[in-house]
């Protein structure tokens, strides 16, 4: 091993800090790292994803029709805890409902639960390239990246206030995911249900009108979209 | 392998090399895997004990207030606390952490030490020897090994003493850290949860009363300023329903900050 080469680390954090690195450019990073591989990062709390962010459009609506129809390797690694490999994604028998929704040739995905101490933060989903096959040396190299993620994840400054203490890392990622979560709070209280079941009814309205969950709930936002 | 505790004679000199290694490769064994730091600790004062033929060895933390706590020890003997505690004023440990090195063959007097010997001779030791848990530069405790019967201990011996109280510092260390980490991921899970919160209280104020949701969280900012709660606090009583909208635009929130968008 080269000595001097720097540690995956200070690769992805080489030219900016803690501080004023986002979700977004961490992903961009990680994508540079795997040799332009899509990469998508989503932190949970709860079961519940509370930010996320992708390196490129691409790799952002492989990971949102998972969201959309709660299946997908994505789901699986943060379900059961556990890395999740495809050789081709929109042909995989256990997600039957994501080969309609994903069109274009085949692409294979490496899910990485992001977890340390028995405690999950979230994933790490990468999606390979058109010609990218999936090896022992790939996964070691993703597995790996998934550790150091996780270790730069966790030393992000978060202060003891939640109104502007969370890392910039994370805040400019919530925003992504916010209106999801209001959405949920605003059908919770239209449909008089649980926020778990509003989510769902979400999910479910996305799937039979052919959108992104993210897509319905800025409906609800912006337009006035009621579920009925 | 089953401890081998109150030897009574030390690990002769043909043998230690051997010995050594097997011990090495016990407590690497020890710190993969379910990491348990006492079981890592205990195993240190119990081979000590077996390799010198001592009677007693204890591991002993220093705190940053120089405070001496007993962490682990070769067998539960109450004295060994009680020995611990009085080094908060002198004794063996508390020597190994100021010089920074380690103390052979040390006999238990009165004029060194006037509160620690007096009471180990009570207990029957003759000699003390101590090793420094060395993190860097700094001491973060030390390995006190006790012994009746006051046989001296050769320098080739006491480096294998340090090799194992080398060991129980790297433990401790890295037990710190582990407990660092899943603090941090704690405190991570709770921001990103309060997050999702927050979210979920604005979609929900928003419905009911009919304003857009930048207003329902300039509304719980209020509350929660006028009312000197935190933000996450107010989101999880609306979401439980205990704070209703009402008392939410209350004239007591409303007189204190007129609404402005800033998100």
């Amino acid at each position: 091993m080269d000595r001097d080469a720097p540690s995956v680390r200070e690769q992805l954090l080489a030219g900016t800090d803690l501080a004023t690195i986002t979700l977004g450019a961490l992903c961009r990073r990680c994508s540079a790292f795997l040799d332009g591989a899509g990469v998508d990062l989503r932190l949970e709390a709860d079961d519940q994803v509370a930010v996320a962010e992708a390196s490129d459009p691409e790799t952002n609506r492989v990971a949102a029709t998972q969201a959309t129809l709660g299946q997908g390797p994505t789901i699986d690694a943060l379900r059961r805890h556990r890395t999740v490999l495809t050789a081709d994604v929109g042909a995989d028998l256990r997600w039957p409902e994501l080969g309609g929704a994903l069109s274009g040739p085949g692409r294979g995905v490496v899910a990485v639960p992001l977890a340390i101490d028995g405690v999950q933060i979230g994933a790490l989903t990468v999606l390979l390239g058109r010609s990218g096959t999936i090896d022992g040396v790939r996964v070691t190299r993703i597995m790996h990246l998934a550790t150091v993620v996780t270790g730069i994840v966790l030393s992000l400054p978060i202060g003891g206030k939640l109104d502007d203490g969370l890392a910039t890392t994370i805040s400019t990622a919530v925003a992504g995911q916010a209106q999801i979560h209001q959405a949920a709070g605003v059908v919770s209280v239209h449909e008089a249900c649980s926020l778990a079941e509003a989510l769902l009814k979400l999910r479910a309205h996305a799937y039979a009108s052919e959108q992104l969950l993210s897509e319905v709930a800025r409906a609800v936002i912006d337009d006035g979209l009621r579920l009925r | 392998m089953s401890p081998d505790v109150g030897r009574p004679e030390p690990v002769a000199s043909p043998d230690r090399e051997r010995w050594l290694a097997q011990v090495l490769i016990e407590l690497a064994a020890t710190m993969v895997g379910d990491f348990d730091l006492s079981e890592v600790l205990t195993t240190v004062g119990e081979r000590c004990v077996e390799l010198l033929g001592a009677a007693d060895v204890g591991v002993v933390l220093i705190d940053e207030a120089g405070g001496h706590r007993l962490v682990a020890a070769s067998n539960e003997a109450r004295h060994l606390s009680e020995l611990t505690a009085l080094q908060d004023v002198d004794g063996p440990c508390r020597d190994v952490a100021r010089h920074g090195s380690a103390l052979v063959n040390a006999v238990l007097s009165a004029e060194r030490w006037p509160r620690f010997a007096p009471v180990a001779r009570r207990h029957g030791y003759k000699t003390v020897h101590g090793f420094p848990l060395r993190h860097r530069d700094a001491v973060i405790g030390g390995l006190c090994v006790l012994d009746r019967s006051g046989r001296t201990i050769t320098d080739e011996t006491a480096t294998a003493v340090q090799t194992l109280a080398d060991i129980a510092a790297i433990a401790m260390l890295h037990h710190r850290a582990a407990e660092r980490t899943s603090r941090q991921a704690e405190q991570l899970q709770q921001a990103l949860s309060s997050r999702v919160a927050i979210e979920q209280a604005k979609g929900i104020l928003s419905e009911r009363l009919g304003i857009d949701v930048a207003e329902a969280f300039e509304m719980m900012r209020t509350h929660a300023r006028s009312h000197n709660q935190k933000l996450a606090e107010v989101s999880a009583a609306v979401i439980a329903g205990s704070l209703g909208a009402h008392q939410l635009g209350s004239r007591a929130d409303r007189s204190s900050t007129r609404p402005h968008r800033d998100e």
